[in-house]
């Protein structure tokens, strides 16, 4: 301790006493310091422009540090620099630049000698310097500059550094970049979906600040499901975000209102979670929660939009049925009546004229009485006049009046009514029960309608119509008594109904205080159940029954409507015949009146018995309604004209409906003429009349005629249908969908060596008989068999009547197969190679035409099964041939090499491009990608051959104009070979050399560590043997092959693309592989197959062959080894070599000895099976901020066997695989099995994966 | 005992027997280190501390040899291997103090 102002340790020169003074907390610790025995001793001593640029330093409140003397460069820095230092502060005043920023010496030592030895200033922008604050690397930036500080001498003696902190600016920068980036991806999205994965999909670039993202909403029981994550992360994020809410490493947001869910992010390692970063993350949620709440708007919106799509359907549909409804009784009133006018007598006739017009009239009335009665309720405006009442009385009688109707039907009708008293308006209660009961009716064929009252258990009454009918589908059930709803596909007597019915019951029933449920299955009757309230019967019950009857007449009336007509019988007169089909008995009536007077007329009630008459009595005039029950017009036209005999029959098509588009719909379905409801008796006897006459019949002559061509052409179609197969069940296909009108098909083949038949079999054949029948031995007793053996056909009308010897055939057939037909199938040598059966459910009788078209299609499916046969087993040779030839040797442990081929299509696998390693010697082996003209077996063939050509010539002596020119003289002789091209490499990877040569093929292309690529563009010759009159003979290409570097051979399948220059090709395959300059081998050919591959998929196929050289770089480590364990631990001293090298750390250099060890072990017991022959690949690189490791085997890495899952021995290994490194990726790949490792090269703070 | 790969030093430290491993113990190695250990008789305080490699077949081996409960393992704070010992969940001491209070109570 010296002399002088109180604490201070040493006298402040007087130029330094002021910016001490002024220079705060600095200048007070720089007057303190020791500096007599600090190696710049003291201040007093110092050269004058030091002393000045301290003074300058201290007195700055701008951030300034200085380095002092030349060699040590001791610190001396002012407050503003304090932040910089972080927990270095204070200690770091005045010692060596290197102890205090040991961190990250190595980046600014260069600079800073730089600026000592040359005098020149640096200048660092937004540099990126991981300083190690609060005892872990954090990234932060910094823009400043080193100037040097000259002394009177000229001398440099130390550097002035004046420095920013511009971290904030950097990464608010790069931060507002995200969420532009995922304000532009949810902004067109839609859907929950979409917003989420485009969130995930723009923050799962691999940015620093979101090393992961995972998105979690809420399901419908509130419990957060993980919906999606980052690409990496898939399977390591847990399905329960608690799990993350305590990991340090994660922070988890609420997204939306408290239940829509949670965003998990990562935190990046070398940031901390400050309030910046913090608030970024918030407004990345508040973007997610955002973007959730518009999708959810958006399907709200679209929900609404449905629903008012909905009730403009129901307003439409009910439209439609008004109009139906109204039109046809207006029919039934105009016709007669026009009738009535005419005749205008006072006969029977008319009587029975005038009946009927009335009692349509009413139902006309019924009809628009509910429909006004239903809107009344609607509207509010029905009065209910209740009284006390019996109700089982009042039901009872109303129920009563259908059993005449019941009676003739067959149907029984039980009443059960016990007296029970309630309140109700008798007229509305009469329209309840009258349409539940003609509602019964409409649906019961057999069986009984049970009318029921009995009291409630709690007061008040129960009543139930329940009927044995066709019941209701569970689908309907629920829209049964929405307004206007009809179940559809359900079998009724009739189609008539306006769908308002059961909707009036329950509105009506609600008006009394009561409720109706209705309970069905399909096939199992309905029962409708109405609940009334209890009444309170103090008035005696007065009898209501003489008021019923009017009414109840109008329904049973309607129903006696919808009965089955008597069958139709012909009156054979010898005039022409008209089939009249409508559903309601009054328009059937009505037509037949008008009809018989001039024709023969039948009638019947639905479309399908309508279909059946046509082909019992085969009319000259078909007349038909469009809406009936069981097949409507529609489908009827259409069964008609699809049947080739019943085609040309004429049809008069009547509907409601009316309108130009109506009419468009009858002509579509092939109605010959269209009439609209109403319609009078002249005009339908004109239109009959014009359907029926004589050139008419001429015209249906001649569409008889045009049915009989489109057979014609049906056959011919069947014909090159089975010519054109490809495959057995294309064939049975074939003949399943033709004019053999056959449910089911077999085919039956020999197979020499066995004595066998092999069965197979298309359309409906039970699982069973298909499974049973597969095999059949030649002689067993079963027709296929029989058909083979005596080359005979076979026709069985119907199986029952077949020999004794076919009992269990036929007995196992039934009841799926009932009539077949057998035919043999022959080779075009003549030979018997099979046989064909056509399989009929029914007993059915073969007219001549028929048998004689089964033979012709058993004749082509013969020749066919011969060519199938014949492709078959060239594509069986030809695939053989080419995974002989994708056959990689990788035997070689002077270079890790890996090929891939992509065929164009699968149908192609065969043919065209193919590769070739050869081992030479070690140290030297010789590459070739080659590509043939063609496809198929034959240039399966060449390949096989040119493979073998190059290999051998490359085994005796693999320098390449020797290998080029031998293989030339070869591809002379081969046929197929000429114009073929190929590149070949010979490889010297001692020497770090390629020697090569291109026959008319595309160069190779060397990819170097540093990332470039370029093509290797001399040796160049013709494709093989053409332009023979070339000399073939060329100088080779010779390139400098360093380690780590990158050799890629391939075919012109990657780079071709239609309609594009070959450049672009090139320029596109370059920029690609300058990316692959870090990836295995392996990894590196699939990476260009994919991203190359044009929009469509390759039109052409693809040969691709990469090769790398063993070696060890600065940044890389190559090696190929044996497989076997001996080779582990030289294997770990030599990565411990280059890891040394690197300046890795002792931790960092143990984890990745440890996981690479266990791959390698790995590779060697599970992908190489313990065989000391194959080999194992290491490929290593040193990026800036992580190292990658991969191990590739020959083989595939067996799912855990139960062996190594006893031992836990595996388990044990992938345990610490996994724990020690960052991030494992495991490729299974076309030759073998990668395994990549990744280590941070920071020692981060988290130790293991962040998982 | 010595290999190749690993390196067995022993001295009595009454109830046990420590045993000091250094050098590596990998797959070629396991099965000469399993026999080696099993070799020694009594309680046996095997220091691990010391080992620059293990690999998982090597903890396969440990594996079976702790499971004589007269065997335990050390291996300390600042080993190169604690962190896979600690991933593999293999049962340790972190000091030869805290291994032989162990074997005394046994």
């Amino acid at each position: 301790m010296g002399l002088g102002g109180g604490q201070v340790g040493e006298p402040v020169p007087a130029d330094l006493g002021a910016a001490v003074r002024l220079g705060g907390e600095m200048g007070r610790r720089f007057a303190e310091f020791d500096w007599h025995r600090h190696p710049l001793g003291s201040p007093d001593t110092w050269p004058a422009p030091v002393r000045s640029v301290v003074a300058v330093a201290l007195t700055s409140r701008f951030p300034i540090v200085l380095w002092l003397g030349s060699q040590d460069l001791h610190l001396v820095y002012n407050d503003g620099y304090i932040p910089m230092l972080g927990d270095k502060h204070p200690a770091a005043l005045g010692r060596p630049g290197r102890q205090v920023w040991w961190d990250i010496w190595e980046h600014i030592a260069p600079m800073l000698g730089g600026v000592i030895d040359s005098g020149e200033a640096t200048w660092s922008d937004d540099l990126l310097l991981a300083l190690v604050t609060e005892g872990w690397a954090q990234e932060r930036y910094f823009t400043f500059s080193y100037s040097p500080i000259i002394l009177d001498g000229g001398e440099v003696d130390g550097i002035f550094c004046a420095v920013a902190e511009t971290t904030e600016r950097v990464l608010g920068e790069r931060r507002l970049r995200v969420l532009n980036a995922v304000a532009a991806a949810v902004m067109e999205t839609r859907t929950v979906d979409a917003v989420v994965e485009a969130m995930v999909r723009v923050c799962g670039d691999d940015h620093p600040d979101l090393p992961f993202v995972a998105v979690y909403l809420h399901d419908a029981a509130g419990t957060p499901r993980l919906r999606a994550c980052s690409a990496g992360m898939a399977g390591r994020v847990p399905d329960d975000p608690s799990e993350l809410m305590e990991d340090d490493r994660v922070l988890v947001l609420p997204i939306g209102d408290q239940n829509t869910g949670l965003l998990a992010i990562g935190l990046n390692p070398h940031r901390p979670l400050d309030e910046l970063y913090r608030g970024f993350l918030r407004l990345l949620a508040d973007q997610l929660s955002a973007a959730l709440a518009t999708a959810d708007l958006y399907h709200q919106q679209q929900q609404r939009a449905e629903s008012l799509a909905e009730l403009d359907r129901a307003k439409t549909t009910f439209l439609t049925n008004v109009s139906h409804e109204f039109r046809t009784p207006l029919t039934l009133l105009l016709g007669p009546l026009e009738d009535a006018i005419e005749a205008a007598g006072a006969d029977p006739a008319q009587h029975e004229r005038l009946t009927m017009a009335r009692r349509n009239a009413q139902r006309l009335l019924r009809l628009v009485n509910s429909l006004l009665e239903f809107s009344r309720i609607e509207a509010g405006r029905v009065e209910l006049a209740p009284r006390p009442v019996d109700v089982g009385a009042v039901t009872a009688q109303v129920a009563s009046s259908f059993a005449g109707l019941c009676e003739r039907i067959g149907i029984e009708l039980v009443i059960r009514c016990a007296p029970v008293s309630g309140h109700v308006d008798g007229e509305l209660w009469e329209t309840i029960v009258l349409n539940l009961l003609s509602n019964a009716v409409k649906f019961t064929y057999h069986g009984s309608i049970t009318v029921t009252v009995e009291e409630r258990a709690g007061g008040g009454s129960v009543v139930r119509v329940a009927d044995t009918g066709t019941g209701i589908a569970e689908a309907d059930l629920g829209r049964l008594f929405e307004r206007f709803y009809r179940a559809s596909n359900t079998r009724g007597r009739s189609v008539e109904g306006s769908g308002i019915g059961l909707s009036l019951v329950r509105s009506l029933v609600e008006l009394h205080g009561g409720t109706v449920s209705i309970d069905s299955a399909l096939g199992n009757g309905t029962t409708v159940t109405i609940e009334l309230p209890e009444g309170t019967a103090t008035e005696p019950m007065p009898d209501s029954s003489g008021e019923l009857r009017l009414a109840g007449n109008a329904f049973v009336a309607e129903a006696e409507q919808w009965l089955d007509p008597p069958p139709p019988a012909r009156r054979d007169t010898g005039r022409a015949l008209v089939l009249i089909a409508d559903d309601n008995a009054d328009m059937r009536a009505h037509l037949d009146r008008i009809l018989s007077q001039r024709w023969d007329t039948i009638a019947v009630g639905d479309g399908q018995a309508a279909l059946d008459a046509v082909r019992l009595h085969r009319p000259d005039l078909v007349v038909t309604d469009v809406m009936m029950p069981l097949l409507d017009g529609f489908a009827f036209v259409q069964a008609l004209r699809q049947d080739a005999h019943l085609a040309a029959t004429p049809v008069l098509m009547l509907s409601a409906r009316a309108g130009a588009e109506a009419a468009g719909d009858g002509f579509a379905a092939g109605a010959d003429d269209y009439l609209t409801k109403p319609f009078s008796s002249a005009e339908l006897l004109q239109r009959a009349e014009a359907r029926l006459n004589a050139e008419e019949r001429h015209r249906a002559r001649q569409a008889e005629r045009e049915a009989h061509a489109r057979h014609g052409a049906a056959v011919s179609g069947l014909l090159a249908a089975i010519s054109a197969a490809d495959s057995i069940d294309a064939v049975l296909a074939a003949l399943l969908s033709g004019p053999l009108a056959a449910p089911a098909a077999a085919i039956a083949e020999c197979d020499p060596d066995n004595g066998h038949l092999t069965v197979h079999y298309g359309g409906i054949v039970d699982p069973e008989l298909r499974a049973r029948y597969h095999r059949i031995a030649e002689d067993a007793p079963v027709p296929l068999a029989d058909v083979v053996n005596t080359g005979q056909p076979m026709v069985i009308p119907d199986t029952g009547a077949m020999d004794p010897r076919y009992d269990q055939l036929v007995r196992d057939a039934r009841p799926g197969i009932q009539a077949a037909v057998f035919q043999p199938l022959h080779h075009p040598s003549g030979t018997v190679t099979g046989a064909v059966a056509l399989l009929w459910p029914r007993p059915r009788a073969f007219d001549q035409p028929a048998l004689r078209l089964i033979a012709e299609a058993a004749a082509a499916t013969g020749q066919a099964l011969a060519r199938i046969a014949t492709a078959a087993q060239e594509h069986r040779i030809a695939i053989g041939f080419q995974e002989h030839l994708l056959d990689l040797d990788r035997g070689s442990t002077g270079a890790v090499v890996a090929a891939a081929y992509q065929p164009a299509s699968e149908t192609m696998r065969v043919g065209g491009d193919w590769y070739v390693t050869i081992p030479v010697r070690p140290g030297l082996v010789s590459v070739c990608v080659g590509d043939v003209v063609g496809h198929g077996l034959p240039a399966a063939t060449v390949m096989g051959n040119l493979r073998a050509a190059v290999a051998a010539t490359a085994l005796s002596r693999p320098d390449p104009v020797h290998v080029l020119t031998t293989v030339q003289r070869y591809a002379a002789t081969v046929p197929g070979a000429r114009c073929c091209s190929l590149a070949y490499a010979a490889v010297d990877t001692a020497a770090g050399t390629i020697d090569y040569l291109c026959a008319g093929h595309p160069f190779p292309l060397l990819v170097t560590r540093d990332g470039a690529a370029r093509f290797l563009n001399h040796g160049r010759l013709p494709p093989l043997a053409a332009f023979t009159g070339v000399s073939a003979t060329s100088a080779p290409g010779r390139a400098a092959l360093p380690p780590g570097s990158l050799l890629i051979l391939y075919t012109d399948g990657l780079v071709e693309r239609r309609g594009e220059s070959l450049d672009r090709g090139f320029d596109r395959l370059r920029a690609a592989a300058a990316d692959c300059a870090t990836l295995p081998a392996d990894l590196v050919c699939d990476a260009l197959l994919t991203q190359l591959a044009p929009p469509g998929g390759y039109s052409d196929d693809v040969a691709i062959l990469a090769l790398r050289p063993v070696g060890v770089t600065a940044d890389s480590f190559v090696t190929v080894l044996p497989a076997a364990a001996v080779e582990l631990a030289p294997l770990r001293r030599r990565l411990g070599d280059w890891l040394d090298q690197l300046g890795a750390d002792s931790t960092l250099l143990h984890n990745v000895l440890i996981a690479a060890g266990e791959a390698v072990v790995n590779a060697i017991e599970h992908g190489s099976e313990m065989d000391a022959t194959r080999t194992i690949s290491v490929e290593a690189f040193a990026g800036d901020a992580v190292i990658t490791l991969s191990v590739t085997d020959t083989g595939r890495w067996r799912r855990d066997t139960a062996a190594s899952r006893r031992s836990g021995k595996r388990g044990r290994g992938l345990t610490l695989m996994h724990g020690i490194s960052d991030r494992v990726d495991t490729v299974r790949g076309r030759q073998g099995t990668t395994v990549t490792l990744h280590f941070q090269r920071f020692p981060a703070h988290v130790a293991g994966a962040p998982m | 005992v010595t290999t190749k790969m690993f390196r067995l030093t022993s001295r009595r430290l009454p109830p046990a027997l420590l045993v000091e491993v250094t050098g590596e113990v990998d797959v070629t190695a396991a099965s000469d280190f399993t026999r080696a250990v099993n070799d020694l008789a009594g309680p046996v305080i095997l220091e691990l501390s010391g080992l620059s490699y293990v690999d998982s077949a090597g903890f396969a081996a440990l594996d079976q040899l702790l499971s004589h409960p007269a065997k335990v393992a050390v291996v300390g704070p600042d080993s190169a291997i604690r962190t896979a010992a600690n991933l593999v969940g293999l049962p340790y001491h972190d000091s030869v103090d805290d291994a032989a209070r162990a074997v005394a109570i046994f």
